[in-house]
């Protein structure tokens, strides 16, 4: 399966091409957030280093969220734009999982949390056995950071570990971590959000691909107006 | 040259294919005026959000009704400000994919350019040079339209746009969101002389416009009316409101035009659908010998078929996007246009 992911969720902008399991090509820019200038010369320079036409894609992936709202539609737009132009399918991933699959392979549970603003958190918490497959324990929410904290609790079993990662570990990181030998916050260039991170997510749910109309952000949380109104 | 173009910059998600800069080969506007309405007025997130929903289908309408594949286009165009960032955005991001992939060349184009160039769809005999008045929501503008790619600005708004102005008016009123068209209808039944609302021209050899004076008059005379207890007769207002405004515009327009030795006038945007303002202007023009230009309603309002005939002079110009294209919410008309090819 030829997989071009794409990944604008968060402040890094990323892409990768990945042949069946071989990753060809990957961008990422976690500097200075301009996603809208960065994203689509970071596509169109994995799609050259690959040697591929968007032709040869079997499907496309993206985070689809949660995330900053503007970002996450920079890329969700040029995906959309792509496979409009392309005629391709696009697996939308969360955000979150495909944070998890950075640490596929480790033992223990994997919380992967986004700052989400007003003090909350973009959160879901995985167990993994070091087998490659991630089982899901919490779904994607938004999150005041002590609910995650006692949410955490809850689910660790004796002797287990919990690695944590994400932008939201600068944030919260200290208050998750302070007394709790058990709690690993992990080094910040795995905390990142990598494409092929994203495309190896998607390559585990071919069966999620979706006609790109109904493509949609996983915002989470409704526009300020709309609360407001509530 | 057939180019598709696309409008996302406010509250209306528009794809367009447009040939040569005058033919309307398709023209889709989704608007979201009912979603935003029970808001009085455009939220940006949500307009984004419907943007990002909207966008694959209008585009695909717009095909069809043109009868094309994306493969058969020339070029892409897409609004690249000014407007909201977050809203521009969406059509940025998809405009320049589609481009990429289909290896066509991508035009970023300036909104207010835009709606000028929505009277070249409306004349095919129309050319530059003109002096354009620009009224929309966001902008009041007297341009000097040089050529189809130099503009010089004459007179600004050194406040509210006339849009703007509009918009609190009527939701002072009570009579709903968006403004201009809610104003024009309630005026068509009010008395314009009922009330004698300022008009402000600033200074003698200005072309500049400014309408917060005028808001604030309307204001403080609802307020004066209710404190006295009094009836308002929101159609009398209205009406006098649109006329001090019409009054202005007319008077400048016409003033720069024979100050500056023009024969054409044009209007453009949002707030140039309004019937009063366009009998006034046309009457002035033509008892000056001076020839009026105005777009239909649906080419007032925003549009992609505009940004797809200005798209085309732009092209003609040199003018090639790159990949980095980024949306600029804040962009002056013609000014720091994208790289030449
Ligand atoms: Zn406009």
């Amino acid at each position: 399966m030829k997989i071009l992911a794409v990944d604008a969720s968060t402040n890094v902008a990323g892409c990768a091409v990945l042949s069946e399991q071989k990753l060809i090509a990957e961008d990422l820019v976690n500097y200075k957030l301009k996603h809208s200038e960065k994203l689509m010369p970071a596509i169109s320079s994995v799609m050259d280093s690959s040697g591929l036409d968007y032709g040869d894609l079997d499907v496309l992936a993206v985070t689809a969220g949660p995330g900053s709202f503007t970002g996450l539609r920079i890329g969700i737009a040029a995906v959309k734009g792509i496979c409009q132009a392309s005629g391709k399918k696009v697996i939308p991933v969360s955000t979150l999982e495909a944070l998890a699959y950075n640490l596929l392979y480790t033992t223990g549970l994997i919380c992967p949390l986004l700052d989400a603003r007003r003090s909350q958190v973009y959160t879901a918490v995985f167990r993994s056995d070091g087998s490659g497959k991630l089982k899901r324990l919490s779904p994607d929410a938004t999150m005041d950071p002590g609910d995650l904290d006692r949410l955490l609790d809850m689910l660790v079993q004796d002797g287990e570990k919990v690695y944590l990662l994400g932008d939201g570990m600068p944030v919260y990181g200290q208050l998750l971590t302070e007394n709790k030998p058990d709690r690993t916050a992990v080094k910040p260039f795995q905390s990142l959000g990598h494409a092929a991170s994203v495309a190896a997510c998607a390559q585990d749910h071919p069966e999620q691909a979706v006609d790109f109309h109904v493509l949609e952000p996983v915002y989470l949380r409704p526009s300020y107006a709309e609360e407001k109104k509530k | 040259m057939k180019i598709l173009a696309i409008e996302t910059s406010c509250d209306e998600t528009a794809c367009a294919v447009v040939e040569d800069g005058r033919k309307i080969l398709s023209s889709v506007i989704n608007t979201q005026i009912p979603i935003h309405t029970k808001y009085g007025g455009v939220v940006p997130e949500i307009a984004s959000r419907n943007h990002v929903m909207d966008l694959p289908y209008v585009i695909d309408e717009a095909l069809a009704q043109a009868d094309m594949k994306l493969e058969d286009v020339d070029a892409i165009a897409v609004t690249r400000g000014p407007g909201l960032v977050g809203a521009l955005l969406v059509g940025v991001s998809q405009a320049k994919a589609m481009a990429a992939v289909l290896k066509k060349p991508l035009i970023g184009v300036h909104h207010i350019e835009g709606h000028i160039a929505a009277n070249y769809l409306q004349y095919p005999e129309l050319e530059p040079p003109f002096l354009c008045l620009v009224v929309s929501g966001g902008h009041s503008h007297l341009v000097h339209v040089r050529d189809y790619t130099d503009f010089e600005i004459l007179g600004r708004t050194r406040d509210d746009a006339a849009g703007e102005a509009f918009d609190k008016v009527a939701r002072v009123l009570g009579l709903g969101y968006p403004g201009g068209p809610k104003i024009d209808a309630a005026a068509k039944r009010g008395n314009p002389a009922a009330i004698d609302f300022p008009r402000v021209t600033l200074e003698r050899d200005s072309y500049d416009f400014s309408f917060s004076g005028l808001k604030s008059a309307v204001l403080n005379y609802l307020n004066s009316k209710k404190q006295k207890g009094e009836e308002v007769v929101p159609e009398d207002v209205a009406a006098s409101f649109q006329q001090a405004v019409t009054d202005v515009l007319t008077e400048k327009t016409v003033r720069c035009a024979e100050e500056l030795g023009m024969k054409k006038v044009v209007i453009a945007g949002g707030v140039s659908a309004n019937t009063e303002l366009r009998e006034e202007l046309a009457n002035a023009c033509s008892q000056r010998g001076i020839e009026f230009y105005y777009p239909a309603p649906v080419l007032c309002t925003d549009n992609a078929a505009m940004i797809g005939s200005q798209a085309y002079y732009d092209y003609q110009n040199g003018e090639r996007a790159d990949e980095r294209l980024d949306a600029k919410p804040g962009i002056r008309i013609g000014q720091d246009h994208q790289t030449k090819a």
